[in-house]
């Protein structure tokens, strides 16, 4: 699928107004419980394609932290909250209407239309794990934890 | 409006408001000369390679936020961290400039959503060169202090 130049510019609009946000949001509703920087660094590398993001994530959540380490087992509640926030952004690519129409009935052009849509979610995932892992390193290391703390009762207020 | 008279007005509107942070940027130029000093100069060339390169104003963003935690993590005696320079650059390009831009969106007719990230994109730029600018002003100052 080849975007032309206006669903670039929404995807880039979309990334500064609405991906950065949520990307905030789901950082301060972590509390801090992040995942390390190889993750984090993983989590990157595997964004370029969605099914690869999947994959990965749908891997990692199955994974039974608990028994690597006690420390991480919060990873499993993190790749899961990870895992609904890519699936929202499936709905996102329809709503913003980047795949016009009804579903085919035709199987082949089936897998035509959920290639498309998959195409544009990964796109904008690979935004969103951008911010997720920028605003996880700021929050880890330069904001303090009472900080966070205040951010995640205005984002509830 | 056709999109020629538009550009134009946009372009005359951050140039005012250029102007009018400028202070503010000599500020943020000293704070970055203290806390990157001379050794990390590059890491400002990189900002502004990205600045005037970036399609979205949270590329600059993620940037700050990712250059601000690796030093601050690695307890650096200089970097982003220091002086809270990191964050007092994060905040004015997150607010301050935010707010310019949208005055500028409510004095100029018929801007669309893309206009808006368009001129935010524009104030950042202009910020971003005042700032390496004052740096190096500030750099060269403390050079001629220390050899004074």
């Amino acid at each position: 699928m080849k975007l032309t130049p206006e669903q670039e510019a929404k995807i880039r609009w979309l990334s500064d107004n609405h991906l950065y946000q949520k990307a905030q949001n789901f950082v301060n509703h972590c509390q801090r419980n992040f995942i390390e920087g190889k993750q984090q660094a993983g989590i990157l590398e595997f964004s370029h394609t969605w099914k690869e993001l999947n994959a990965f994530i749908h891997h990692q959540k199955s994974r039974d932290w608990e028994t690597i380490s006690k420390k991480k087992a919060h990873y499993k509640l993190f790749y899961a909250t990870l895992e609904e926030e890519l699936q929202e952004l499936l709905k996102l690519v329809t709503q913003e209407k980047f795949v016009t129409g009804e579903v085919p009935s035709i199987k082949a052009e089936q897998k035509k239309y959920n290639d498309e849509i998959n195409e544009v979610a990964g796109l904008l995932a690979h935004e969103f794990i951008q911010h997720v892992v920028a605003e996880m390193r700021w929050q880890q290391d330069v904001v303090q934890p009472s900080e966070t703390q205040q951010q995640e009762e205005q984002d509830y207020a | 409006m056709n999109e020629q008279t538009k550009r134009m007005q946009i372009l005359l509107e951050v140039a005012f408001e250029a102007d009018r942070f400028y202070g503010q940027i000599q500020t943020l130029g000293n704070k970055a000369a203290e806390a990157l000093t001379g050794r990390k100069r590059s890491q400002l060339t990189n900002l502004q390679g990205i600045a005037n390169s970036a399609l979205k104003v949270s590329e600059v963003l993620d940037y700050i936020k990712t250059q601000t935690a690796r030093d601050k993590k690695a307890n650096r005696d200089h970097g982003w961290h220091r002086d809270d320079f990191g964050r007092t650059l994060l905040q004015f390009i997150e607010v301050t400039l935010a707010q310019t831009k949208t005055s500028i969106y409510q004095r100029i007719n018929n801007l669309t959503d893309y206009d808006q990230q368009e001129i935010h994109l524009l104030l950042i730029r202009e910020a971003v060169r005042q700032l390496t600018a004052q740096y190096e002003f500030k750099l060269g100052d403390v050079f001629h202090e220390a050899n004074a």
